[in-house]
């Protein structure tokens, strides 16, 4: 028997982030910071090469039908949300420059759900928790849809192109270079 | 700050964002987000600020409605200058994420702040903007609506016996 005060702090202090979650969010830096040596940087790749490949140990093909929906439930829930972007720009280059904290290379995709479009700006979100980008574009008629990106890493192992729809959102899911894309529409 | 300080910090904030959105993957969102921003203004390592940063993400992610106590206070409630003493429960902490979900957001913040963080009404009405009287009849509503919640699954519990 306890009192309910106690089960809430309780509830509370049994979640906390994983040693994964951690490392991303430690790793982000202040901008006026110094350059990591060239020694750190071979540290934290060989830190995030060993976390990678745990994690490709971890999943398990069953794991990819379920990873497909909550990947694209996350796309969904964002684009839904309809934030507004940190960061305009018309050109994915633009974009890249001033989005310094992701930790792969935005790309523009070689091929996408719409014909005609123009980037409208960006902002940073998380797709399973991890960083990622997620740009705003605009078709010829106007209407909005939302490109996310982020680096396919072993986690997301097994991701195969899908599409599914999403509290009435269509989402598209594919991997192109490295890169995972999800388009909502 | 040391690492193990700055993961104590950055799991009260992933705790607090937890508390306000009630789902894992957009309370790591909001902290993300807040974390960035912490970051890019060169703002302190300190917890007041992060959770500032918090919830200012989340009221602009649900257009500044869900935190305003918009439930008008019963007449015939009488709020103590003081909060009371929680009453006991028989309860398994896994069953409380289901109760939890009952309570509107400001509910479950003001109750988080209270009990997890230890903050009192006076500091959770200077970091909310609501006033002290609110405050306490905040924490009175979460507990009554979580009891409320409680009691209800355990009499439904004794009914099927």
């Amino acid at each position: 028997m306890a009192n309910i005060d106690t089960s809430v702090k309780k509830y509370y202090q049994e979640h906390a982030l994983s040693n994964e979650q951690l490392n991303r969010l430690m790793n982000f830096h202040r901008p006026s910071r110094k350059q990591l040596s060239k020694s750190s940087w071979v540290a934290l790749f060989g830190l995030a090469a060993s976390f990678v490949l745990m994690i490709g140990l971890f999943w398990s093909g069953q794991f990819q039908s379920s990873l497909s929906q909550s990947v694209a439930r996350e796309i969904a829930m964002n684009h839904i949300k309809q934030m507004e972007i940190e960061y305009k720009g018309n050109k994915i280059a633009e974009l890249a420059q001033q989005m310094k904290q992701l930790d792969f290379q935005l790309h523009r995709p070689g091929e996408l759900p719409i014909s005609e479009f123009r980037l409208v700006g960006a902002r940073y979100c998380s797709i399973q928790g991890q960083i990622a980008a997620q740009i705003k574009i605009k078709d010829a008629d106007n209407r909005l849809y939302t490109l996310f990106q982020t680096q396919f890493r072993e986690s997301l192992q097994g991701l195969t192109q899908a599409e599914l729809i999403v509290d009435g959102v269509k989402v598209t899911i594919w991997n192109e270079g490295g890169v995972l894309f999800g388009f909502a529409q | 700050m040391s690492q193990a300080e700055l993961t104590t910090l950055l799991n009260q904030g992933y705790r607090y964002a937890l508390a306000l959105v009630h789902d894992k993957h957009q309370a790591e969102d909001i902290l993300q987000d807040a974390w960035l921003g912490v970051l890019q203004a060169n703002g302190p390592h300190q917890k007041a600020y992060l959770f500032k940063a918090i919830r200012s993400r989340y009221l602009n992610q649900n257009k500044r409605a869900q935190l305003v106590p918009m439930v008008p206070l019963d007449p015939n409630e009488t709020i103590n200058d003081e909060t009371q003493p929680p009453e006991d429960i028989l309860l398994e902490i896994d069953e409380l994420e289901a109760h939890l979900e009952v309570l509107r957001p400001v509910e479950r913040e003001t109750l988080f702040l209270f009990a997890v963080e230890g903050y009192t009404a006076e500091e959770i009405s200077q970091f909310s903007g609501n006033p002290r009287g609110t405050v306490l009849s905040l924490i009175h509503r979460a507990r009554q609506k979580l009891k409320s919640s409680i009691s209800s699954q355990q009499e439904v519990k004794h009914g099927e016996y």
